[in-house]
């Protein structure tokens, strides 16, 4: 990114560049990304609405501050995900 | 049952008084007596009524106590437990070993219904990794998505996902039944011993990995094939099976079942052929 990539492109090539199974998020002063591994090892839960977006590695952190019945989902293998704040 | 008192011909060693003991055992033809069924416990069992209803808010508890709840309402012989506000609580509804109605206002966290053996159960909600896990006989429906090991190492039953399912589901698998009516992620079917997995959506990478035995129908694209997983042709019975199958499940009935992909192990990882003559062997 220092070189003029964009947060969706680090993202991508990190799920070759980085060895070991991870989920990551990260946050820029204007957008914020999930990378998750190709072999999904690692647990991310995720809700999104038009107005926000919650990501945690259990439902029940997200059902902390959504208490209500909400649909959420876990993204998939070597999925990368970016949103303009 | 020969009578062992009137042995009608004697024997020469009889005839010459060496045997003088009257045999009086008793007959080992019964081995089972009906009548002593009802001395027999198996634990965490009751009787149950399914018109017998109630609700269990579980907003304020933590797992093992609202585990021992639904024990204690089983007890008292409600067959239909109603469970308010799970709130995504991890642990919840495990180890019932009853026939049950069971279900579930909103999500669960990991090892939702985990170890049951006999319940139907209903989850108006999402479930979290390893959702039923080693389940030996029942139903359990979920409504939303489910996350990852999904029906780890369940032995029989029917697992249901109407949503889409995250890595590794039916990860050890050893019977019964998973289907699902979205996607599915990364090694499904991993390592699975016996059993059937349908995916009607996509499936990702390394789909059957190092998988025994089973078979796995998807509807969808297959990311890739795992070591030893193979297609193979599906049969009508197999068509009319997962017919059967779709309809119970309660998920898309109309499916084009026909343009399914069948996959079974290769067996070429099989390796009992070289081990069980050195086990006899040193049984032997």
């Amino acid at each position: 990114m220092r070189n003029g990539a964009t947060l969706e492109e680090g993202l991508k090539s990190s799920l070759s560049e980085l060895d070991g199974v991870f989920t990551y998020f990260v946050a820029t002063k204007d957008s914020l990304g999930m990378a998750k591994d190709t072999m999904a090892a690692k647990p991310l839960v995720l809700y999104e609405s038009d107005n926000l977006v919650a990501m945690g590695s259990e439902e029940i952190a997200i059902r902390s501050i959504l208490p209500q019945e909400i649909t959420t989902y876990d993204p998939f293998e070597g999925e990368v995900k970016v949103w303009q704040i | 049952m020969a009578n062992l008192k009137t042995t009608g011909k004697k024997s020469k060693a009889q005839s010459m008084g060496m045997h003088t003991e009257v045999l009086t055992g008793r007959t080992q033809q019964k081995f089972f007596n009906p009548d002593e069924a009802e001395n027999f416990y198996y634990f965490g069992t009751y009787e149950v009524d399914f018109n017998k209803r109630t609700e269990l808010d579980v907003k304020n508890m933590e797992a093992p106590e609202a585990n021992k709840k639904i024990d204690s309402l089983m007890s008292e012989g409600y067959g239909t437990i109603v469970i308010k506000n799970p709130q995504g609580k991890h642990s919840l509804g495990v180890g019932i070993l009853n026939k049950l109605n069971l279900i579930f206002e909103g999500s669960l966290g990991y090892f939702g219904v985990g170890s049951c053996d006999g319940p139907s159960v209903r989850i108006n909600g999402r479930v979290g990794w390893s959702c039923a896990q080693n389940l030996m006989a029942g139903k359990v429906v979920v409504e939303k998505n489910a996350g990852s090991s999904f029906g780890a190492a369940i032995r029989g039953g029917d697992l249901i996902c109407k949503g889409s399912v995250g890595a590794r589901t039916g990860i050890d698998m050893k019977g019964g039944t998973i289907i699902v009516g979205g996607d599915a992620g990364a090694f499904t079917g991993f390592m699975m011993q016996r059993g059937r997995i349908i995916v009607l959506g996509d499936v990702g990478i390394n789909l059957g990995d190092s998988m025994y035995d089973g078979t796995i129908f998807i509807g969808g694209k297959i990311g890739s094939l795992g070591s030893d997983a193979v297609t193979s042709d599906l049969t009508s019975s197999d068509k009319d099976w997962l017919k059967r199958k779709l309809k119970v499940a309660e998920i898309d009935e109309n499916f084009d079942v026909s343009k399914m992909t069948k996959i079974i192990a290769g067996k070429k990882l099989w390796n009992y052929d070289n081990l069980e003559p050195a086990e006899k062997k040193g049984a032997i």
